[in-house]
């Protein structure tokens, strides 16, 4: 697949488990057992598909690329995106550390991790649309379409190192169950 | 005929705008889309229908 239409693909289902998460949140004062577990699928998704395969096919691949194109604007548009990747992974760490302890939270907690996960959303959703305007079209402007062939077998060793033989699949279905269960009318 | 946008899942992409640009603009400053129209026109049903289709997020609700 084309490196640019991967990585919107990978947008438009991070894009939806973000919205999962901001309606799970509106009850995290009273999880149930069964949401407790949705929110670890939810954590499993943003830590493994976002962070380690979707970021890293953008910090090992794409971005390296881009920067071998030599224009200052495309620097400086990569330093903020690596930037809003690193509020993601600290912010997604206190939303791991607090949901590991759920059980004993206090309601004071709780709605700290509420409060977490909001500024997750805001800032996830803002970096994606940010991406998607800026970034992504830069792929066509700036690489010939044998780099972009490159990249898209980079990308697949990417998927190999960070996803093993499961692959996306097992993602995509919890994208599914998930938006059905707490997104679809 | 009658779309709408759910604002928080659309990632601006602006790919529906690339489909239908007569329904679909584009919000600069949100980077997101947004629809021009209170009805669509029958004679791009069609288009719309394609552009929610494409629409990775699921963003684009149409109302028949
Ligand atoms: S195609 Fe969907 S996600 Fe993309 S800009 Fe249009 S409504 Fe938003």
């Amino acid at each position: 697949m084309d490196p640019k239409d991967a990585l919107r693909e990978e947008h438009g289902a991070t894009m939806k488990m973000l919205a999962v998460l901001r309606r799970l949140m509106t009850k995290a004062v009273d999880l149930k057992e069964g949401e407790t577990k949705d929110l670890e699928a939810l954590i499993e998704f943003f830590d493994v598909y976002v962070d380690r395969y979707h970021h890293g096919k953008e910090e090992q691949v794409l971005f390296p690329a881009l920067s071998l194109t030599l224009a200052v604007r495309i620097d400086s548009i990569i330093d903020s995106l690596i930037k809003d990747h690193r509020e993601a992974r600290t912010i997604m760490g206190q939303i791991r550390s607090k949901a590991v302890t759920l059980h004993s939270c206090s309601e004071a907690e709780r709605y700290e991790l509420k409060e977490r996960a909001d500024l997750y959303v805001d800032l996830v959703r803002k970096h994606i649309r940010k991406e998607n305007s800026e970034l992504l079209p830069l792929i066509e402007e700036r690489l010939s379409e044998p780099e972009r062939l490159q990249m898209a077998g980079q990308f697949q060793n990417v998927e190999k190192a960070t996803l093993g033989s499961s692959g996306v699949e097992i993602f995509l279905v919890s994208v599914q169950r998930l938006s059905k269960k707490y997104t679809l009318q | 005929m009658k779309v709408k946008i759910d604002y928080d899942l659309c990632m601006g992409d602006r790919n529906c705008h690339k489909v239908c640009p007569e329904v679909f603009d584009f919000d600069e400053d949100q980077l997101r889309s947004i629809v021009r129209v209170d009805s669509v026109p029958a004679h791009l049903e069609n288009k719309v229908r394609k552009a929610a289709e494409e629409c990775a997020p699921g963003a684009i609700l149409v109302e028949e």
